[in-house]
């Protein structure tokens, strides 16, 4: 099935990047927010199947907060990625219940895996969110 | 047969008391005229029973004319006059009397002398006529006291070091004035109520510091305790105190005395927190370093993906590919790093597993039908070795999956990781095609001159050989 998915990474070349590999994957990206605020506002708009999270987002954002809000707001899960997973405190984890923890520089092989389980989620509507 | 002993038999000869007993006597009259003295006393001082007798005390022991304490003569007298009036004997404080050695010269002595009533009548009746000294040579104790006076007093030399003892039953405290120093108070001649030292303890640190009193009050003998705790001064700075303490108990067991040592240990623990603040700090430095370091190769990746994408010729895009394959070996060792917080070596078991399921999919191998098998031991390399070793990996097994199957057959490239030896890796890459030479097929081209050179940066030597069951190639190096 082809996922919903929006993007939020403050670096945009990233975000280009990461916006290809969705594609190719044959997913749809929503949006792209390179911020906390604009990542749980366009969560709540486009209501996406998934969020690709950066955990630092621009300014003094977090990406941590972002994903437990939308987790928690909109019911919608995050694939994390970072270069500093270990910061995650389990509390984090328990409130966040990330689909995966991807650890930056994240291959586009892993992006792909990630996208294709998530599908295979969805597809079963017992595992919705 | 021996003759039996009758205990009621008068006659005997009475026991020489004065002879046989272990302690120094002499007999003197209230006028220190000497009596009489024992064998031990003779023995003790040096002096003569015939030189003695007769003479007054001083003049058979002189005293010493340069001893600043000058003579201990009023002493002696003020025991003799105490024991005639309470009619009891009079034990007198240390005394310090020196010896006249046969020199010429005096010889520091200490005495602990005991004046005892002798009467003029059998069994302590009639007048009281003179006085027995009972006199045992202090002198070794008390150079020991001093010695250990004169340490403690090098101790407390600044004030920070204090030793402190405490009785258990009435909780007084007997310590040098520098106790109440470093409790941050007035040091006075009267101790403290227990209490009142305790109000000076940092909140936070005060229940453990009286827990441990309280478990030492009810410990066996030699139980010892240490507990570091806060004083806040009047000013409010704080202190570190560090308080180690022993219980030393009486006969019956019961709680006698605590005794201690008091350090002022301030200065350690602010060194202590600086060092602990200095590492923190040095952490949070390396681990944005760390995160830039991954993010800007997340950067450079998406980069090259991006112009991939963009690419017009197939050449251009095959290149651009095989770029960032290189690069992502190199990442799958960066995204590892610090996973176990060891940055300067990476386990190269776990990255190889890691790296060829990412080469799996890169690849295409369940397209292609050909198996990828990761045989490794536990093998930890220095991160720049393995980084080196991640290049040659990308380049044997990509060049397997280019080269070795021919017309889509499908196979196994097995990827064996062992120790040989002590200090010596190997590293083996084997494939079960028919095709040519992976390593030679593109002769001139990058890969087989950054398979060389990386092999050459490791130390190591390569061997290639081939079989009809394909191509092996083979890299041994040292793991330091």
């Amino acid at each position: 099935m082809t996922l919903r998915v929006l993007i939020a990474e403050d670096e945009f070349l990233i975000a280009l990047d990461l916006e290809s590999q969705v594609e190719d994957a044959g997913h749809i990206v929503v949006g792209v927010a390179s911020t906390q605020e604009t990542a749980i506002v366009l969560a709540g708009q486009e209501q996406p199947d998934l969020v690709l999270m950066d955990l630092q987002l621009a300014g003094p954002s977090s990406g941590i907060e972002a994903a437990k809000t939308i987790r928690r707001a909109h019911g919608i899960k995050s694939v994390l990625l970072s270069g500093s997973l270990h910061k995650l405190t389990e509390g984090d984890i328990a409130q966040i219940e990330p689909l995966a923890m991807l650890s930056k520089p994240v291959l586009n092989t892993q992006v792909k895996d990630e996208l294709d389980r998530a599908a295979a989620l969805c597809q079963d509507p017992a595992h919705k969110n | 047969m021996a003759e039996s002993y009758d205990p009621a038999d008068v006659s005997r000869a009475p026991v020489d008391f004065m002879a046989a007993s272990p302690y120094a006597h002499l007999a003197y009259d209230l006028d220190l005229i000497v009596l009489d003295i024992n064998w031990r006393h003779e023995q003790m001082t040096g002096v003569a029973r015939d030189r003695v007798v007769g003479r007054y005390i001083y003049d058979a022991f002189p005293h010493n004319p340069d001893d600043p304490n000058g003579s201990s003569e009023p002493a002696v007298r003020a025991s003799i006059a105490r024991m005639v009036a309470s009619q009891e004997p009079d034990t007198m404080e240390p005394l310090k009397h020196d010896l006249l050695a046969p020199d010429g010269g005096f010889q520091e002595r200490y005495w602990q002398v005991t004046h005892s009533p002798i009467y003029d009548g059998a069994n302590g009746t009639g007048t009281i006529v003179g006085a027995l000294q009972t006199t045992r040579d202090i002198t070794a104790d008390i150079l020991r006291l001093r010695v250990t006076a004169a340490q403690h007093r090098a101790a407390m030399v600044g004030g920070q070091v204090v030793l402190f003892e405490m009785d258990l039953e009435t909780d007084r405290i007997e310590a040098p004035s520098g106790f109440d120093f470093l409790h941050g108070m007035t040091p006075q001649d009267d101790r403290q109520p227990l209490a009142a030292y305790y109000e000076r303890i940092h909140r936070e640190d005060r229940k453990q510091t009286i827990a441990l009193v309280d478990r030492l009050r009810e410990a066996p003998d030699g139980t010892e305790g240490r507990t570091d705790y806060r004083i806040v001064r009047p000013d409010g700075t704080i202190r570190w105190l560090s308080a180690s303490m022993e219980v030393v108990r009486g006969t019956e067991g019961e709680a006698a005395r605590l005794t201690g040592v008091l350090i002022d240990v301030t200065d350690l623990h602010e060194t202590e927190s600086n060092l602990r603040e200095a590492l923190a700090q040095r952490d949070l430095l390396i681990e944005e370093v760390n995160h830039r370091v991954k993010n800007s190769l997340q950067l450079v990746i998406s980069v090259l993906a991006l112009e991939a994408k963009a690419a017009r010729g197939e050449e251009a895009r095959e290149s651009l590919q095989s770029a960032i394959a290189r690069i992502h070996a190199i990442s799958t060792i960066h995204a590892s790093l610090y996973e176990d917080g060891d940055v300067s070596y990476v386990a190269l078991d776990r990255y190889l597993r890691r790296f060829c399921r990412h080469l799996e999919t890169s690849l295409g191998a369940d397209r292609r039908r050909i198996a990828l098998n990761v045989d490794a031991e536990e093998i930890r390399l220095p991160t720049s070795k393995a980084i080196t070793l991640s290049l040659v990996v990308n380049e044997l097994v990509t060049n397997a999956f280019k080269h070795a199957f021919r017309d889509n057959q499908p196979g196994r490239i097995d990827i064996v990781l062992r120790q040989a030896g002590n200090d010596r890796v190997v590293l083996e890459i084997a494939d079960n095609g028919s095709g040519e030479d992976a390593a030679s097929s593109e002769g001139t081209g990058l890969g087989t001159r950054l398979i060389a050179g990386s092999v050459n940066q490791l130390g190591g030597t390569i061997r290639q050989s081939s079989d009809d069951g394909g191509w092996t190639t083979r890299i041994e190096f040292p793991a330091k």
